[in-house]
């Protein structure tokens, strides 16, 4: 039997849906903004409400991946069916940019991430945690300076960004007592900023965003997926987190993934 | 197995299209409101106008209808994904994304509103090539989102805040909990329309009940989206049947709460994008 009918038979299919569970109404103090860049070769700077990144600069080895060979791999396989299959996978993404505001620099920002992929697979009995990733090693470790006080150095960790493992992405930024978490997932956010009179600003939808939370409350969130790239800020949160939060959305969308 | 679905919906489909069905509706509602069939939601949407009992609308401005695919981000690793990487299949994360918007006026027992409405649709897909002939190619649906949005405008004195419709609904193949055929999947969806001081839960009606025009029922394997409930404190206030173009509205209600809910009906029933129901 072809053994792509079995894997077919293996897969699921979403049919008519059924509900419950709510996602919280828009908040209509997160002000959207228009993110360009990024999005092809010649335009490699972001650029959203007042900020822009510049001088973008990636390690030599951020572009390559190593990828350790198996013995068992090559003698444990029939044709092109493999009856165990042991995938390491070592990748890097190290790279560091700068932030403006209107032309004057603000942040800058330094970041590294790892992947370390250690999935088994197994033809002849069921799959265990392996599998799904349980050993599978995914962080992000990032420092934000910004150029007003140099003191002011802001560490940012995060965890499972490439989304490999049964767990949320996610991460903190952390300076000394102060504390900004974000988390992936999806809301109800306000499509145009609000303008005097005009009904179109009461529009919303959903988005699949990184959405940060300072004191217990969302003050931002960036667009996860590429198309259409949106940042809500809240209006008249202090200027020096306003920095902070603009370098880690940065940071989220300049990020490459690393699951291969 | 969604193809084999849809095969076996055909002829059920095909009997609703020859036969005109629509939502039934409880006696204990119909008996205590009016029912107003809506005109001009089919045909060319040039100059496009909607009339209902005593309510019309101004002509449609209907935006276009802007659909992007890219392979972009992926959201999560999926078992589907770790598989057809171990067998070697072919295959690509596309993400598409549509988005529309319309606007027009309402008038209606000397009452005007300003109505402006947006829908979003993002899905997100696995496509797998086979390079079987027979099998050919196909995708598998890791989430699906739609949004629709309406800013309601009254031009009424003494009664101007703006009204903010919402319906959504949020399906992610992860937290899905169907296993068998008819099983529906589970998806988060809610709508809501507020304008601050006062909310209308709109709620979706899916029955496996339909009834004919000549008042002969007709039961379905699964449960299919067949409209809107619009409900204040528990109690419904006006039925939208998207069947057979309907809107039913509570007599007891005020003028203007009426044509609140001939507002938020007409904009429901003039959507492009495929309905909260569907997560194709």
């Amino acid at each position: 039997m072809n053994y792509r009918i079995l894997l077919l038979c293996l897969l699921c299919w979403a049919q008519e849906a059924v509900a419950q569970n709510k996602i919280a109404p828009a908040d209509m103090r997160l002000k959207p903004y228009r993110m360009t860049g990024q999005d092809n070769p010649l335009r490699k700077n972001l650029a959203f409400a007042d900020y822009k990144t510049n001088s973008i600069r990636r390690t030599l080895g951020s572009f390559f991946y190593y990828q350790a060979p198996s013995l068992a791999n090559a003698m444990l396989a029939t044709g092109d069916i493999p009856v165990y299959e042991k995938n390491r996978l070592r990748a890097k993404d190290v790279f560091r940019f700068d932030l403006d505001k209107n032309g004057q620099p603000v942040a800058s920002t330094e970041c590294r991430a790892i992947f370390r992929k250690n999935e088994t697979f197994y033809l002849l009995h069921k799959q265990d945690s392996t599998f799904f990733g349980a050993r599978n090693t995914d962080l992000l470790d990032a420092r934000i300076r910004l150029t007003a006080d140099t003191s002011q150095v802001w560490h940012m960790l995060a965890s499972n960004l490439n989304g490999s493992k049964d767990e949320d992405q996610k991460g903190i930024i952390r300076n000394g007592g102060e504390e900004i978490r974000f988390v992936k997932t999806t809301m109800l956010l306000r499509d145009k900023p609000v303008s005097d009179n005009s009904p179109v600003s009461l529009l919303a939808s959903i988005d699949m965003v990184y959405a940060f939370t300072y004191n217990d409350e969302v003050v931002a969130a960036v667009s996860f997926k590429e198309a259409d790239r949106r940042f809500w800020l809240r209006e008249g949160l202090d200027q020096p987190l306003a920095d902070v939060i603009a370098s880690a959305a940065s940071l989220l969308t300049i990020r490459r993934d690393l699951y291969r | 197995m969604r193809h084999t679905l849809r095969l076996l919906m055909l002829p059920f489909l095909a009997f609703t299209a020859c036969t005109t069905v629509k939502l039934g509706i409880p006696s204990e509602f119909s008996s205590q409101a009016t029912e107003l069939h809506v005109k001009g939601l089919n045909g060319f949407t040039v100059n496009q106008k909607l009339v209902f009992g005593e309510y019309e609308t101004s002509k449609i401005k209907n935006g276009w209808v802007r659909t992007q695919e890219k392979n972009d981000r992926m959201s999560d690793v999926s078992t589907e994904d770790r598989l057809l990487k171990v067998f070697n299949i072919d295959n690509s994360n596309k993400t598409t994304s549509s988005d529309t918007k319309y606007q027009y006026s309402l008038y209606g027992g000397g009452l005007e509103a300003k109505i402006y409405s947006m829908e979003r649709k993002s899905t997100e897909e696995t496509d797998i090539r086979t390079q079987i002939k027979w099998l050919g190619d196909f995708s598998s649906t890791k989430n699906s989102r739609y949004s629709f949005s309406a800013a309601i405008l009254p031009l009424i004195p003494n009664f101007d805040e703006p009204w903010q419709v919402v319906l959504y609904s949020n399906y992610e193949a992860k937290k899905d909990t169907a296993k068998r055929l008819f099983d529906l999947p589970y998806a988060e969806e809610d709508g809501y329309a507020t304008n601050g001081k006062e909310t209308i839960t709109i709620r979706t009606i899916r029955t496996k009940n339909m009834t004919t025009t000549t008042g002969r029922s007709v039961n379905m394997p699964v449960k299919l989206p067949a409209g809107y409930e619009l409900r204040i404190d528990d109690g419904v206030i006006g039925i939208i049947d998207t069947y057979d173009n309907n809107v039913w509205i509570y007599n007891e209600l005020d003028k203007n709460t009426r044509f609140i809910i001939a507002s938020i009906s007409s904009s429901i029933l003039l959507r492009k994008l495929e309905s909260t129901e569907s997560t194709d």
